[in-house]
């Protein structure tokens, strides 16, 4: 009832204010004289609208929007107090720990979609020439593919893992502006929802990138595309700003930077990331729209324009972005390892250092992917150095990892076995960005399966490893329930294998000079694209167990104990899954989040008073 | 300025706004040199925002408890 | 957008119940000035792209009506901070005459850009009659879009400040507690440094 009441108060004032603003905007074009009716015009306008209509009937109005009129609100706690079961998924709730579920399970669907226009898209090119769908319609699905799996890598650890564990990590009872954060998760169902329907509005044409002029000329479903991207990257930047004020104001008493879990330091800096670049993507697609829609002429080089800022602008965002997706991933990584290798994490220090290192470094490289694109030839060496420069930080990173793995005990659960591929994808990933930051080489690999190989390494194998590390890893807090470990083993060698077979084939037919984005290439090619076909097939088929197993032991797996990993920090001190206020007594931090096994060293967290039934703090045995 | 009323602080900082926003004017239009003029523009807008954010969106109060 | 963001967290009063009211403020407070950052960097990137596509070159405005709707803004700033400081020494009747004068004078500085649109002597299509050259269209695209976007800004502006007049004639805020209208008005300052930049960039820069 509460549900349907949200979603369809949400869905009716929405299309409501859609038309409005289609209305309006006919208005307003025919009192200056133009035609009513634009299709790209009237429909950025509509939406506008309807996104705003859409959200104050999501609930933004009742316990927000009436207060900037001096009304009195409905506290926005009530819900996440009420006894809801599943329907408080689907409501507009501001306790974070519902939020980072809705963000999580929304992104998992957003993940098994994009992943099955992979498919699609290797089917197609299994074999050399036209097979089974058109051009037009591989670009519409390679567009797609990109920009969702772009969202999904934004967006999933951020905004489901994060949101989920960081107030707990930090001993908060919620973020900073918890109704911002709902905010931030109710922009995403619009933007998924033009997305999807993009392709029925005439398709795509530009792959994520959305380059001019193209883009600009393009007479598909571009502007639809962009005010959903715009508007995801508003979203990007709410939550960001959120995380950066929480992990300022709201530790508990005693949690010093210095004492910051490893995963919250990597939040933290991701969060300025997005909220300090993001908007080069939003500033880059709003002069797309402006020149689509209001005749504007920044990327018409016969109108004195220039296609190149675009990529100026658009990469300002992008690169920066490649860091919003591994970061996270390392900071999974770094948190797993930490805890079971069971010994003290080897050079935090020098790990923060590197996170503020590459956050620092990552404003100023965006141009190595222009170098083929007509910079001048004496941009090509600072910006080969600087991101060769970025090397420096993430080695420190691996020489945390590996300097923890070096004699710990490991404990070889599934969430460490995906901590430990994390590395190694990395490293194969890293290797070959160097090919990539090194001019002379770039400029024959540019635009080849190199590159989406090369991508695919440090994103799906850095960050989405990453991201079903910290999902297996903190499963049992979420659910409540713990999953099953035989399957879940058996879905990462799966997906582990399934990976490197179809990445690392992939670079083969890229040096050959294959390019990337287009649907067909020489039959010389045929053996290597079958094999990365066929490989692929096998990646995809993996989740089937992982889903499997996600919900089969969401639904009817035993119950989980508070703590089953043994570890120190704060979010294991609670139940599982936590009550409504995190922690029925307030936290206090006296130890280092990663001291196990060091004589005399205080327990990370003690409670004052001590709460009755909870679990011992420290937690520093283990198995 | 620590010893002036509240009011008085801010008019006089909007004063010196507008003397400055006169002169960066005055120097545009009269400077012939591209260079010195794109100088002397950053600077001053730069001391100008200087003026907006520290008395009249008091920046520092983000560090510093307030009064009351 | 920004009316939500900026407005909106800047009453933010709920959630993590056991803050101090101190606390909260100064978390607002950091919040607002995190998002005038990141407003920044969208402006920034706009002042940018200017001079990466004309360089210095600038096609011909009407000065006096660009130093004319400066000074209107910059006084428009001086009112609103005579309305704040009022608040906070409990001068509420002062702080509400202080922020009709903002809205005024919001208004005007709207309508005067509306007005130079409406004269300026560049477009955004090529045309032989008027003898356009293409760096007179992309003046119109660079000089259309950071007006505009600036006074999308003032617009929000003075719909927040609109809403924060009703409120305060109705009874709501005290000397103690006026985060409502503190955030807005530092929104509107915002605007104002926005515009210290873009002044001199769309109108000074070539003399």
């Amino acid at each position: 009832m509460y549900a349907a009441t949200t979603i369809g108060g949400g869905l009716g004032t929405g299309l409501l204010s859609f038309y409005l603003g289609i209305g309006v905007a006919a208005l307003l074009r025919t009192m200056f004289g133009y035609d009513a009716w634009d299709r790209d015009f009237n429909a950025t306008i509509g939406y506008i609208f309807g996104l705003v209509g859409w959200l104050m009937g999501v609930g933004m109005w009742g316990t927000w929007g009436r207060e900037w009129f001096g009304l009195k609100i409905k506290d926005p706690h009530a819900n996440s107090r009420k006894e809801l079961g599943w329907q408080r998924y689907f409501m507009f709730n501001v306790d974070h720990k519902v939020i980072g579920i809705q963000y999580l399970a929304t992104f998992l669907v957003v993940f098994m979609t994009a992943g099955l226009m992979a498919m699609i898209i290797r089917l197609e090119l299994m074999g050399s020439g036209q097979d089974f769908i058109s051009n037009k319609t591989y670009n519409t699905v390679l567009g797609m593919h990109g920009i969702m799996m772009v969202a999904v890598a934004v967006a999933a650890v951020v905004g489901g893992l994060g949101n989920y564990a960081v107030p707990l990590m930090i001993g908060a009872d919620d973020m900073a502006f918890p109704r911002m954060n709902a905010l931030s998760y109710w922009l995403v169902p619009p933007v998924a929802v033009t997305l999807l329907l993009s392709p029925f509005l005439g398709g795509l044409e530009t792959g994520w990138t959305a380059y001019p002029p193209l883009s600009v000329l393009t007479d598909s479903a571009q502007t639809f595309w962009n005010v959903a991207i715009i508007t995801f990257g508003l979203s990007s930047i709410l939550g960001g700003l959120n995380f950066v004020v929480t992990v300022m104001f709201m530790r508990a008493p005693g949690m010093t930077w210095g004492r910051l879990p490893m995963f919250v330091w990597s939040m933290f800096v991701t969060a300025w990331l997005a909220l300090l670049y993001t908007q080069g993507f939003a500033v880059a697609l709003i002069m797309v729209t402006l020149d689509r829609i209001a005749g504007m002429g920044f990327f018409d080089a016969e109108r004195g324009g220039d296609p190149l800022l675009y990529q100026h602008v658009f990469w300002f965002y992008s690169h920066p972005a490649v860091y919003i997706m591994i970061l996270p991933g390392f900071g999974i990584a770094l948190e797993v390892i930490g805890h079971f290798s069971r010994k003290p994490l080897f050079a935090y220090r020098y790990a923060v250092g590197a996170f503020l290192g590459i956050l620092g470094l990552s404003g100023v490289v965006w141009a190595h992917h222009m170098f083929t694109a007509g910079i001048p030839n004496y941009l090509h060496g600072p910006f080969l150095v600087a991101t060769e420069l970025i090397s420096i930080p993430t080695g420190l990173i691996f020489l945390s990892a590996l300097g923890t793995i070096w004699m710990g005990k490991l404990w070889l659960r599934t969430p460490m076995l995906f901590a430990l591929a994390v590395i190694f994808n990395f490293a194969c990933g890293g290797v070959t960005g160097i090919f990539l930051a090194d001019v002379p080489t770039d400029i024959h690999l540019q635009d080849t399966y190199f590159v989406v190989a090369h991508f695919h390494y440090t994103i799906v194998g850095g960050e989405i490893f990453g991201l079903f590390a910290g999902i297996y890893y903190w499963f049992p807090k979420m659910t409540g329930k713990m999953y099953n470990e035989k399957l879940a083993k058996l879905h990462f060698w799966w997906m582990f294998i399934g990976f490197n077979l179809t990445f690392f084939i992939m670079h083969w037919p890229g040096i050959e000079g294959m390019n990337r984005r287009i649907a067909d290439y020489p039959e010389s090619l045929q053996t290597a694209n079958l094999i990365v076909s066929l490989s692929a097939f096998l990646l995809g088929s993996s989740f089937i167990v992982f889903i499997y197993n996600f919900i089969n032991s969401w639904v009817r797996g035993p119950a989980a104990e508070a703590n089953p990993w043994g570890a120190r920090t704060l979010e294991w001190q609670t139940s599982s899954p936590p009550p409504v206020e995190n922690f029925l007594t307030p936290p206090v931090i006296a130890g280092h989040p990663y001291d196990y096994g060091v004589p005399g060293a205080a327990p990370h967290v003690t409670f004052f008073p001590p709460a009755v039934g909870s679990p011992a703090g420290g937690g520093g045995g283990g198995q | 300025m620590p010893t002036m009323g509240a009011f008085q602080k801010g008019y006089l900082v909007a004063v010196i706004l507008a003397i400055m926003t006169i002169l960066e004017y005055l120097f545009a239009v009269g400077v012939s040199s591209t260079e010195v003029r794109f100088a002397g523009l950053a600077i001053t807008a730069l001391a100008k925002v200087y003026f907006i954010a520290y008395y009249f969106m008091h920046i520092y109060r983000c560090w510093r408890e307030e009064a009351h | 957008m920004a009316v939500i963001a900026a407005h909106g967290h800047g009453v933010e009063s709920h959630g993590a119940s056991h803050m101090s009211p101190e606390k909260r403020l100064r978390v607002n407070r950091v919040g607002l000035w995190l998002f005038f950052f990141s407003e920044s960097i969208i402006f920034g990137l706009l002042f940018t792209s200017r001079f990466f596509l004309l360089g210095t070159h600038q096609e011909h405005v009407d000065q006096f009506l660009g130093l004319v709707i400066t000074i209107v803004l910059l006084a428009s700033s001086v009112t609103a901070y005579t309305a704040e400081t009022a608040m906070e020494k409990g001068n509420r009747k002062l702080a509400q005459w202080a922020l009709l004068g903002t809205i005024l004078l919001g208004v005007v500085f709207a309508v005067g850009v509306g007005f130079e649109w409406s004269v300026a002597e560049f477009g955004l299509k090529l045309s032989e009659e008027h003898h356009q050259e293409p760096q007179n269209v992309v003046f119109g695209t660079v000089f259309f879009t950071m007006t505009g976007l600036h006074a999308a800004h003032v617009v929000s502006g003075v719909g927040m400040l609109v809403l924060a007049f009703i409120m305060l004639s109705r009874g709501h805020f005290s000397k103690e507690s006026h985060w409502g209208i503190s955030s807005t008005i530092m929104y509107w300052h915002f605007v104002d440094v926005v515009w210290v930049f873009y002044y001199p960039a769309l109108y000074l820069v070539a003399g």
